[in-house]
Parts: C-alpha cells; structure tokens; sequence
C-alpha cells in the first residue's frame, strides 16, 4: 500500500465518520406523511388532466359499458371503464380513478363500478351522508381531488390512499344553480343521513359546492349503507 | 384482494422507509451540508419512491435509489434556481444549531462536480462495491474507479488536515 492509498483511506475513514457522527440526525417526517404527499401530488397530476378535458370514452383492458341503458360494469383488476350518458368512472395507467358526474343517476351502479376500480363507496344522489361523529378521516385529502367544469363534477380518486376498511361516501345533489357536492371519508362509524329538500342552497353566494350538512336525522347502520 | 395488495405495498414502504430513512438522511446531510436540504430532498426522494415503488422495492439496493435520487433532485432544484452548474454554485451551508457533518469535509464534497460527487457517496457512505455502483449509475466499473481516484485527490488537495499529516506506515 502506497502513500496515495494510505492517504485515500484516510479520507473515506473520514468521511464515513462524518456520517457516523450524525446519530442523533433523524428524519422526522412519518411514512403516512411521505404517502399522502404523493396522493396529493397524483391527485394535482389527474386533476390537471381532467381539467384540460380528458373526458373521453375510455377505451381500456376492461370491458366499456356505454350509454344511457342498464349498467353491468365488468372490469378486470386492472382497468375500469364505464360511461354512461349520466356519469363515467375510469381507471388511469397510474392507478387513480377518474370520475365524471354529469347527471345525478344510476347511484347504485356508480357506487359499483367504484368497488369495480377499487373504491369502496356510498353514493347517493338524493341526500347526504356524513359520519355520525360529524367528521371523517383526514386521509379524505389524499384521496380524493374533485372540481367543477359547467355542469359536471369532476373528481379524481386515489384508492392507494384509502387507510384499510375505509369507505369514501359521496353525497351530490341538485340545487339551484348547480349540485351541491358532499364528500367525507368513513371508517367502521354509523352515518347519518339527511334528505335532500327544495331549499338546498349553497350556502354562500351561488357557489355550486357546499359542504356536508351538519344535522342529522336518518341514522343508518354503516360502513356500507345501501342506497 | 385490491384492497389487501395496496395495503401489503403500503406497509412494505412503511417498513423500508423506517428502516431506511435515518441513514439516507444522513449520508444526504453529508453530501449537502445543510439539514433542512437535506430532509426535503429525502423526503422528495422517498416520495418518489413511494410513487414508483414496484420499480424500487425490485432495486437490488433500494436506500442507495433513494440517495441517489435526493442528490438528484438537488442538482434539478438548484438548476432551475440559478440556471448555472451545480458543481460550481451550491448552496451554502446550513445553521450552526442543528446538527451537521464536518463543515470541511462537506464543503470539499459540495465542491466536487456531481458524478464525483455521487461515486463518493454511493461508494463510501452507501458501503456498495464498486459494481453496484457501476450499476446504479449505469457506468462502466472502470470509470467509477476513475472518478473515486479523482474525488479522493481533490478532497485531499482541498483539506490540509490529510496534505499536512505525516503518513506512516
């Protein structure tokens, strides 16, 4: 071993004792923190896609229903491609899910097309359905990214995000001058429920969202209440 | 099953960012000398990680994915910041209050440009060989040879304390 060796040993002794000197250095982020990250960051990405008009037919591994007739969704665990008249559900390459609502029907058969892609769900176009504590899982902001373009409501979901035994309860109901939309996020909690009436407004101006309701008068039995 | 499978990928990641996460953030510290740096660009890294996380938990060495990865975004950040090189005008170092690597020693590997700089730190703070090394970065084993011989020279050149001491044998 030559002087340039010894000395080269040195230096690597040096440096990986400058690293071993950092024991009391530690990341503080959690795992949870660095996941919901990305949700919010894939969240950001389909957002900007459906934004510029990626409303399309999909045209997928799984079988497409299209129209305005009875819904059968058939899908592999892969693809999900359902589009109807009212509503499509549509699952991307990155595993995100893509929703567009452009006519309050056929709420059953959203909510299946969902579990189809992965999100297990509570969909109902004629009240809304909050947890019966008032509030949901925070997680709801890594899974879910919704926006309006006219009349339809455009959401991208993230199943990835969704803690275990979860289930995304989606309320939508039309209300002058648009739908008022409700989303919350449930774990093994009851909901409870609240009829849509004539006198459902945004609450503030002419927003076309609104959020949840906070009263509550048809308790039901959760976390996958029938619609 | 979907449900299961995500669930199976999540506490993998969980599993591999605890195990991980301290070290990576260490050897990034050394590498960029400034811990609030440093702990964005692990936490960037492992992001991405996460996102891409059936391609990184196949990596043969995951964490060294991820230092890489950091010291990565680090070049692309103070790119498109400054416009200019990032061997010639990194940041400067971070506060005395928090806990940081031998200013010296970290400013000599600041000082180096990015591919010597990046076999210094898979090499020697990731411990890979140099064909791991060789793999990751997608070089030939000669020329991470090549590049460690010319950082150790220029870190040598660069800190009086090795120039100056009588080697012995």
């Amino acid at each position: 071993m030559n002087d340039d060796d010894i000395m080269a040993a040195q230096i690597m002794a040096a440096l990986r004792g400058a690293k071993d000197s950092l024991t009391d250095v530690r990341m503080d982020a959690s795992a949870d923190s660095i996941v919901a990250r990305a949700g919010r960051r894939r969240l950001h990405r389909g957002l900007s896609v459906a934004g510029a008009g990626a409303l399309a037919l999909g045209v997928g591994l799984g079988v497409v229903v299209s129209g305005g007739g009875g819904v059968t969704p058939v899908s592999s665990d892969k693809s999900v491609h359902v589009n109807l008249a009212a509503w499509s559900v549509n699952t991307t390459s990155d595993g995100l899910v893509d929703v567009t609502v452009r006519e309050l029907t056929h709420p059953a058969a959203m909510r299946q097309a969902l579990a189809q892609a992965g999100v297990p769900a509570y969909v109902s176009f004629d009240k809304f359905c909050q947890p019966k504590s008032g509030h949901g899982l925070p997680q709801i902001n890594a899974v879910l990214g919704h926006s309006f373009s006219g009349h339809a409501v455009l959401m991208t979901i993230d199943p990835a995000a969704m803690p275990a035994g979860s289930e995304l309860v989606i309320g939508m109901v039309h209300a002058w001058p648009g739908t008022v939309t409700s989303f919350s996020l449930v774990k093994d909690g009851p909901l409870t429920c609240r009829p849509a009436d004539e006198d459902m407004r945004p609450p503030v101006g002419n927003t076309p969202t609104a959020p949840a309701p906070t009263s509550s008068d048809t308790p039901i039995p959760s976390p996958t209440p029938s619609s | 099953m979907r449900i299961w499978g995500v669930e199976q990928k999540r506490q993998e990641f969980t599993e591999f960012y605890t195990s991980a996460k301290d070290d990576c953030l260490r050897i990034v510290l050394v590498s960029v000398g400034d811990r609030q740096l440093a702990e964005d660009l692990v936490a960037e890294a492992f992001t991405r990680a996460w996102m891409s996380w059936r391609t990184v938990r196949a990596h043969p060495v995951p964490h060294a994915w991820v230092v890489r990865t950091a010291l990565n975004t680090h070049v692309s950040w103070w790119r498109k910041r400054r416009h200019e090189t990032p061997s010639d005008a990194l940041p400067e170092t971070g506060t005395a209050e928090v806990p940081t690597a031998d200013t010296a020693l970290t400013a000599a590997i600041r000082s180096l440009p990015a591919r010597q700089r990046e076999v210094i730190t898979l090499r020697v703070l990731c411990d890979l060989d140099t064909d791991a090394t060789a793999r990751l970065l997608g070089v030939a084993p000669g020329t991470v040879g090549a590049h460690l011989h010319r950082a150790l020279t220029a870190l040598r050149t660069q800190l009086p304390s090795f120039t100056d001491q009588e080697v012995t044998r």
